[in-house]
């Protein structure tokens, strides 16, 4: 397990009349390597969840173990450079992680902070936008004066840019088109492909469904499912409890099972799942 | 008749781009109207232009019979309720009730029925048990819900919602858009959608296509999303049923319907 969360607790202002419990013994883990989603309804604690993996936040009960590194409630983490190098964290809003006076500057502030050269920054920095879908007319703009989907594309070139051991996106595809969607979810299985593990915050159960190998799945700061994908789907009335829907495709295969019409159940592929819809009208 | 004439309006943020470049619309009273397009082709540019908060260097833009100009600006933005892109940029209240009633009190609403409309559209988003927590201090989809909640609250003629729904989970999302559906119907509110949800897309009166500063089609959703070529060539998507119907006039099999539950019926 590259992540273990043991009995983790979380309270925002703790000890003041707004005191919060976001979290509530919360006990988990991460496989390494794993593509893992997070998924559960508005407030459930998802956010909270995955600001401890780079100890932005820190435990007010419990403890958590990030790729050997022990983070105890009530403890200064020492030593923080090390696991900010090796966990990236895309916030939930862009907006908060941009900061420098131009979109270059801004990508290669990471790689800066953790010793790489100039030239060498600029070069991760350029590739790292491009990856993004972000050309050279971007790079000398200001990160703020940009279009809502431009500025998330830009938050993530800047984590990419630390080719972390662990990427954590919260919400990465929020406010971006089709497209840059999902070039943006085949760049984090290219990712998850070559090594990286990825965990994911998202209400798309289509991106679960065709990306994740894992999910974790919290509802009111506490862990309602966690396991494989695949069993995730298959106790599929977990889902409306929890704010969540049915992607389209597993839809449509209700409809086609309700119509006793024979298809193959195992395709993400709508041409394929077309084509079986044909050959079973032949049988 | 229109509530909303754009005629031939450009705008650039920085003298050289055009953010929008010629674009005109005309959107029916009482629509539900959606606009759909690439990141970065304009879409917040147009919802910031009509309410006046940036300035067109060409063209008119008319709202409810009103020219937009210095005179009409606050008489215009007392018709139109705008939800940001970011909720946090229209956060003006210490908590999430104060937030609401700033708003109510812009619109000159009746102190004494502030407190029922605030605890009336707080618990349509459900969000009744945080009207004394800080608006900023929220997760992501209770700030879009508090946002949600102090622009209906003023029932504005006109509601220009800016991809106001992008975080709340599905079953969330759908409320919300059920809430604006009735008051869609109840009041005759204008609804203006901006969205890359091409399924709601699918379901709004009209559809507004966008690609780089420009308006290139409208229409009915049912013929303009169908443009399966189009779409993908600007960055686009179609919705998911007419994925499935396609995919099944390719191996041969022809369905009329456009709806799921439709086209299963006809196999
Ligand atoms: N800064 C904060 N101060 C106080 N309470 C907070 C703060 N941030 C979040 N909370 C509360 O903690 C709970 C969990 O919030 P969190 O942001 O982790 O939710 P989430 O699962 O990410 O939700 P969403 O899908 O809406 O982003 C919520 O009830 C929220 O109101
Ligand atoms: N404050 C700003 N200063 C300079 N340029 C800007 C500013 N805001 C947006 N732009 C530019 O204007 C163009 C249109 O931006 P706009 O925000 O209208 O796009 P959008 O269609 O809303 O995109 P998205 O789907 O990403 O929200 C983009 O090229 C963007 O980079
Ligand atoms: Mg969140
Ligand atoms: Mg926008």
């Amino acid at each position: 397990m590259i992540i273990q969360v043991e009995k983790l607790s979380y309270e925002y202002s703790p000890n003041s009349v707004f005191a919060y419990h976001a979290l509530k013994d919360v006990t988990t883990s991460v496989r390494e390597g794993s593509f893992t989603a997070i998924v559960g309804a508005t407030g459930s604690g998802k956010s909270t969840l995955v600001q401890h993996f780079n100890a932005l936040i820190t435990p007010t009960g419990g403890s958590l173990t990030v790729d050997g590194k022990l983070i105890v409630a009530n403890q200064k983490v020492k030593e923080l450079k090390p696991l900010r190098k090796k966990v990236g964290l895309v916030f939930q809003f862009p907006e908060y992680q941009l900061f420098e006076e131009t979109i270059l500057k801004d990508v290669m502030f990471g790689p800066l902070n953790f010793g790489v050269t100039v030239d060498d920054a600029r070069a991760i920095a350029q590739e790292s936008l491009i990856r993004v879908g972000l050309d050279s007319t971007f790079y000398e703009r200001s990160p703020l004066e940009l279009s809502g989907g431009q500025k998330r594309r830009v938050a993530i070139a800047g984590i990419l840019a630390l080719s972390p051991k662990i990427l954590v996106l919260d919400e990465p595809t929020a406010g971006l088109d089709p497209e840059g969607s999902a070039s943006m979810m085949s760049l984090f299985q290219n990712l998850n492909a070559s090594g990286t593990t990825i965990i994911m915050i998202t209400h798309d159960l289509n991106h679960v469904l065709n990306y994740a190998t894992d999910v974790i799945m919290l509802d009111q700061g506490v862990v309602v499912f966690e396991g494989s994908k695949e069993t995730f789907f298959n106790e599929t009335d977990l889902h409306e409890d929890y704010g969540l829907v049915k992607p389209p495709l597993l839809e449509l295969r209700s409809l086609l099972k309700e119509a006793k019409i024979s298809f193959n159940a195992h395709t993400l592929d709508i041409n394929i799942l077309a084509q079986s819809i044909k050959e079973g009208k032949h049988d | 008749m229109s509530i909303i004439e754009i005629k031939n309006i450009s705008f650039s943020y920085n003298n050289v781009d055009l953010a929008l470049n010629d674009v005109s619309l005309s959107i029916p009273q009482g629509n539900y109207v959606t606009i759909v397009g690439h990141n970065g082709s304009g879409k917040s540019t147009i919802a910031k232009c009509i309410i006046g908060l940036l300035q067109t260097s060409q063209g008119e833009i008319i709202v409810d019979g009103l020219t937009l100009n210095n005179e009409n600006i606050d008489a215009i933005r007392s018709k139109v309720g705008l939800v940001f892109q970011n909720p946090d940029n229209q956060f003006i209240g210490s908590t999430v009730k104060d937030d609401i009633a700033f708003g109510l009190e812009n619109h000159r609403v009746d102190p004494k029925l502030m407190d029922e409309i605030i605890d009336r559209f707080a618990k349509a988003v459900n969000m009744s048990d945080y009207l004394n927590f800080e608006p900023t201090k929220l997760s992501g989809g209770q700030k879009q819900r508090v946002a949600i909640a102090g622009a209906l609250s003023m029932t504005p003629k006109i509601l220009i919602l800016d991809e106001a729904t992008s975080m709340l989970d599905p079953k969330g999302k759908s409320e919300v858009n059920d809430l604006v559906k009735q008051l869609h119907s109840q009041t005759n509110m204008t609804i203006i959608s901006i969205t890359h949800d091409i399924e709601e897309a699918y379901q709004s009166d009209i559809v507004y296509v966008m690609n780089e500063g420009r308006i290139i089609e409208f229409g009915d959703p049912k013929d303009i999303l169908a443009k399966e070529v189009l779409l993908k060539s600007i960055k686009l998507d179609i919705p998911f049923a007419l994925k499935f119907k396609f995919a099944l006039n390719k191996v041969g099999i022809i369905v009329d319907d456009t709806s799921l539950e439709g086209m299963v019926k006809e196999l």
